[in-house]
């Protein structure tokens, strides 16, 4: 082609934020939002919504009719006699079930029904339940009025994932691939291939649905949760999200293109009332929780092996967590769900720490080169446990190797493969 | 190559085209439809719409040439800078025709190609050549509309434009007349499918054009294709006919022709069918006949039915004259009898004659009696009925069964019982269910067990009362409800007569299932009370 000439060194024509904001405002044609999904929002704030109005709302929609009925009957809920009237069904699951029911089946079914492409089928759907679930524990912990508006908003902050697979299917691969492949920084990435950020579009496409603002607001910041000049209701929502996001990623449950960690500040929880206790027992409770949501609403089942396994690796073990000046990093946030005791150690100390085989120190941040060479310093002096070295950015090619006995390198992913290999005992 | 040309791939040597191009289209006949911007003089239902526009994005000389050539060539034309503008006129009616340049600004040439196709699948966009081998081969995959040469001369170009635009409309136009075509027929199809009726079209010989699934079940005809398929070997007789194909052909001589038949076929006995045939003339000329079929069995049982019912219920208005005109003859008789024994002295022969009429009379009393009882209940007005639970009156029904009847050789099974209620007379209903049970214990000589049950089925409720006893023999069977009849020494024979009146009264219906020396099941179907 002769426009060769024009493009970018991504190989892709430059996307005008001008074009791609008008193709937002065509939403309606390309991904429609199931009526039923405004129509259920409507009567969550509203305490007159009685469930004869939530069972007319889902009788307007035959597929969820036929759907909720067959789960109803379902095996899980074991009723005795068949149930054959959704106003039966409501009544047995009672309304804030029903909702997230109504809710979950018309997104899965309407939104994400094409999104398998370009990383395996339903994993972002996947992501997006467990996100929801996360945002929802998080949320309620936090004391905000309406977890059902926390479950979601997780459902949906991803959803301009589904639509740029629709829409642009080849930039959304490429670019999942700069970020996975050449570990460069997934909203730089975004910005180059397809202009405008997911955050932004996700908030632009639920403005085009109508869905009330503080959806809007709450994605647009999901993954900059500035929290200044920002009112309650919104700063626990949008935090939450934050914070449901990073733990589905922590887990690995779905996947949204990346399993890139974002910070956890300690300003950011005193901003929502929560301590990192508080925050690690609901990361602990989330993998119980998404399984009991997936199995109630009858969804496609993600498989979470590897989190078991881990799950098992860490139930005896004591991880000490090496800490510089700053806050603790959202990785150890995993150990100090999972583990069964988690120590802080001041990364300088750690040459003088005494250890046992089986210690698992684990270190986080942007430059493993310092924790390298003090572990390295233990080592001399007695060469015990394993040292984790998990680096947020991607190393660069020169500088000196960081390997050796006993330490593992992992980053800029967490993925919980790694984890497990590098948990594992040696060879 | 004219094939190739229409789908946009043109010739290398330039020398070609005119002779290429403007023979086949000066060929082209347009019937319908209008000429893109141009006033067509014909009349035309399709909405002929002046307005209709050729859009040319892009903003290279090139572009801004066509855009020149095809205004100058009397086409409206409408100019989009980049890839924005054209996404947001893109559902305008009155785009007819997208002229791209591969180097529009916004997004890639082949991601537009694809949401073009995704968004407004009848546009078919144009690309303006030249394009590399490779992505002119995309690009058609893509669009099927085809690559325009950038240096096409200008008559040309606007021709060809023009009548590209025409070929696009009339494809655009047949598609939406065969689908609405299929969608009729398909409508059409389960419009048919589901009439009670069977139907069946014919040509003149007699061999089946179309039949739908009703008739195809009566007639046991293949599935599949029925294409001439002939229609043999279908007895069918009635009216001195004997096959369904001399019927047709009956229908083909005398235009219309009707009557009942009996249909027979493989693994059933001959069931009565209605059937209609008439002629249809095609516009061509030629005949075809239509078959109505209508399967009688179900009406015909039904009229069986009433008229099994109207006869009962004139039998029970006899009985009950009967009873009241011999009431007061037989309550004369039976006071003399006892003057008689009073005034007859001990030893006269005369005595040993009053015994037996004394005896008949009781026994002619006790009919009066019980007749009377039956008229009470069939005279129950149905605007006395309650809300009953049907529960309550079985359970009552059962309580004087245990006051009348020994039970104690017998295994009762009876409930408990779902909660369905109907409308109705509570001592009706119990006295109903009381004789159906005290028949049943009485068929039990033996012992037995004594099964009643209840449950919804389709907006009635069904209640099922069965025995093992000895079972009803088959010669009794046709008249177990009729007055009078009886098999016992005691009673009027009159209480199967009341079981039957109540359960009609209440708009039910009874069904009687027995065997000799295995039991009887009596199932008694009553409509559901409507606040259920």
């Amino acid at each position: 082609m002769q426009a060769g000439a024009a493009k970018r060194k991504n190989g892709f024509e430059p996307l005008e934020a001008e074009l791609v904001r008008s193709l937002v405002g065509r939403i309606q044609d390309i991904l429609p939002l199931p009526n039923v999904v405004n129509a259920i929002l409507k009567t969550i704030n509203d305490p007159y919504a009685s469930l004869s109005r939530v069972s007319e709302t889902i009788l307007k929609d035959q597929a969820l009719t036929a759907k909720v009925l067959k789960i109803i009957n379902s095996a899980y809920y074991g009723v005795s006699t068949p149930v054959g009237t959704v106003s039966q069904a409501v009544s047995l699951l009672g309304l804030d079930k029903i909702k997230n029911l109504a809710m979950a089946i018309s997104l899965s079914e309407g939104l994400y029904r094409y999104s398998g492409l370009p990383f395996g089928r339903g994993a972002l759907w996947h992501h997006s339940q467990a996100c929801g679930v996360a945002t929802s524990l998080v949320a309620s912990a936090a004391g905000y009025p309406t977890p059902e508006e926390a479950l979601i908003a997780g459902l949906i902050h991803d959803i301009a994932k589904a639509l740029w697979t629709e829409l642009f299917p080849e930039r959304f691969l490429a670019a999942i691939k700069a970020v996975q492949v050449e570990g460069r920084d997934p909203l730089e990435v975004e910005i180059e291939y397809l202009t405008v950020p997911h955050a932004t579009v996700g908030a632009w496409m639920l403005e085009k649905w109508q869905l009330p603002e503080i959806f809007q607001q709450a994605v647009a910041l999901h993954h900059e949760p500035r929290v200044e000049n920002i009112d309650s209701p919104l700063r626990i929502l949008s935090l939450s999200l934050y914070l449901g996001n990073q733990m589905a990623k922590l887990l690995n449950l779905g996947e949204g293109g990346n399993y890139r960690l974002g910070p956890l500040p300690r300003q950011l929880l005193k901003e929502i009332n929560l301590s990192r206790e508080e925050l690690a027992s609901q990361l602990a409770a989330l993998p119980q929780a998404f399984f009991d949501f997936v199995e109630e609403l009858q969804l496609e089942k993600a498989q979470h092996t590897k989190l078991n396994t881990l799950v098992h690796l860490l139930q005896e073990r004591e991880v000490v967590l090496l800490v510089e000046d700053q806050d603790p990093g959202p990785g150890a946030l995993f150990f100090e769900a999972f583990a069964a005791r988690t120590r802080a150690l001041p990364l300088k100390d750690l040459p003088q720490f005494p250890g046992e085989d089986l210690d698992l120190f684990f270190w986080e941040g942007a430059d493993p080169g310092e924790a390298f060479s003090l572990g390295q310093q233990r080592r001399t002096g007695a060469l015990r446990g394993r040292l984790l070295l998990f680096s947020h950015r991607p190393l660069p090619d020169k500088g000196i190797p960081i390997s050796g006995p006993g330490v593992r390198l992992l980053g800029p992913e967490w993925r919980l493969d790694d984890l497990v290999k590098a948990l594992s005992p040696e060879r | 190559m004219q094939f190739l040309i229409q789908c946009g791939l043109w010739p290398a040597d330039k020398a070609e085209y005119p002779k290429l191009i403007t023979m086949p289209f000066a060929d082209y006949k347009i019937r319908t439809g209008s000429f893109l911007g141009q006033s067509d003089k014909r009349p035309d239902r399709g909405g002929k719409d002046p307005r209709r526009y050729v859009m040319v994005a892009g903003c290279t000389p090139a572009t801004h040439q066509f855009a020149a050539t095809l205004s100058a060539g009397g086409l409206q034309v409408r100019r989009a800078r980049n890839w924005t503008q054209v996404m947001d006129q893109l559902d305008d009616e009155s785009l007819a025709l997208l002229l791209l340049d591969p180097r529009l600004k916004g997004m890639g040439l082949l991601e537009g190609l694809r949401l073009i196709r995704k968004m407004n699948p009848s546009l078919i966009p144009l690309v303006l050549g030249p394009l590399t081998q490779e992505s002119q081969t995309e690009v058609l995959r893509l669009v099927a509309g085809g690559v325009l040469p950038a240096d096409l001369p200008a008559p040309i170009l606007v021709d060809w434009v023009r009548s590209y635009e025409q070929r696009q409309r009339l494809r655009r136009e047949n598609e939406r007349f065969r689908s609405r075509i299929l969608e009729s027929e398909a409508y059409l199809a389960s419009i048919l499918d589901h009439l009670d009726e069977g139907i069946i079209t014919t040509d003149a010989a007699g061999r089946v054009l179309a039949a739908n699934q009703v008739a195809r079940n009566l007639c046991q005809l293949p599935p599949g294709s029925l294409a001439a398929h002939p229609l043999e070997g279908i007895n069918f007789t009635g009216d001195g006919l004997h096959t369904l194909a001399e019927t047709v052909a009956r229908v083909l001589e005398t235009g219309f022709y009707e009557g009942r038949f009996l249909l027979s076929r493989e693994g059933r006995s001959p069931f009565p069918v209605f059937f209609r045939g008439s002629v249809h003339r095609l516009p061509g000329g030629e005949l075809e006949t239509i078959l109505v079929f209508r399967d009688l069995t179900a009406q015909e049982e039904l009229e069986l039915r009433a008229e099994e019912s109207e006869r009962l219920v004139a039998l029970g208005q006899i009985a009950a004259g009967m009873a009241h005109e011999i009431r007061n003859p037989l309550m004369a008789v039976g006071g003399m009898v006892r003057r008689l024994e009073r005034l007859l002295s001990p030893e006269d022969p005369g005595q040993m004659y009053l015994p037996t009429i004394r005896d008949n009379v009781q026994r002619m009393e006790d009919m009066v009696r019980d007749i009377d009882e039956y008229l009470q209940y069939v005279r129950v007005s149905s605007h006395h009925f309650l809300d009953l639970t049907l529960e309550h009156v079985l359970n009552a029904a059962l309580a004087r069964l245990e006051g009348a009847a020994d039970l104690s050789a017998l295994t009762l099974e009876a409930g408990p019982f779902d909660d369905l209620r109907i409308q109705g007379d509570a001592a009706s209903l119990t006295e109903m269910f009381f004789q159906i049970c005290r028949n049943s214990v009485e068929a039990m000589s033996q012992g037995g067990t004594l099964k009643v049950q209840i449950f919804p089925e389709g907006g009635l409720a069904v209640v099922q009362i069965a025995d093992n006893g000895r079972g009803i023999p088959l010669e009794d069977f046709s008249h177990i409800y009729h007055p009078f009849f009886t098999t016992k020494m005691t009673g009027a024979g009159m209480g199967l007569t009341k079981v039957f009146m109540i359960a009609q009264r209440h708009r039910g219906q009874i069904e009687v299932d027995s065997r000799p020396q295995q039991g009887t099941i009596f199932t008694v179907r009553l409509p559901l009370s409507s606040s259920q």
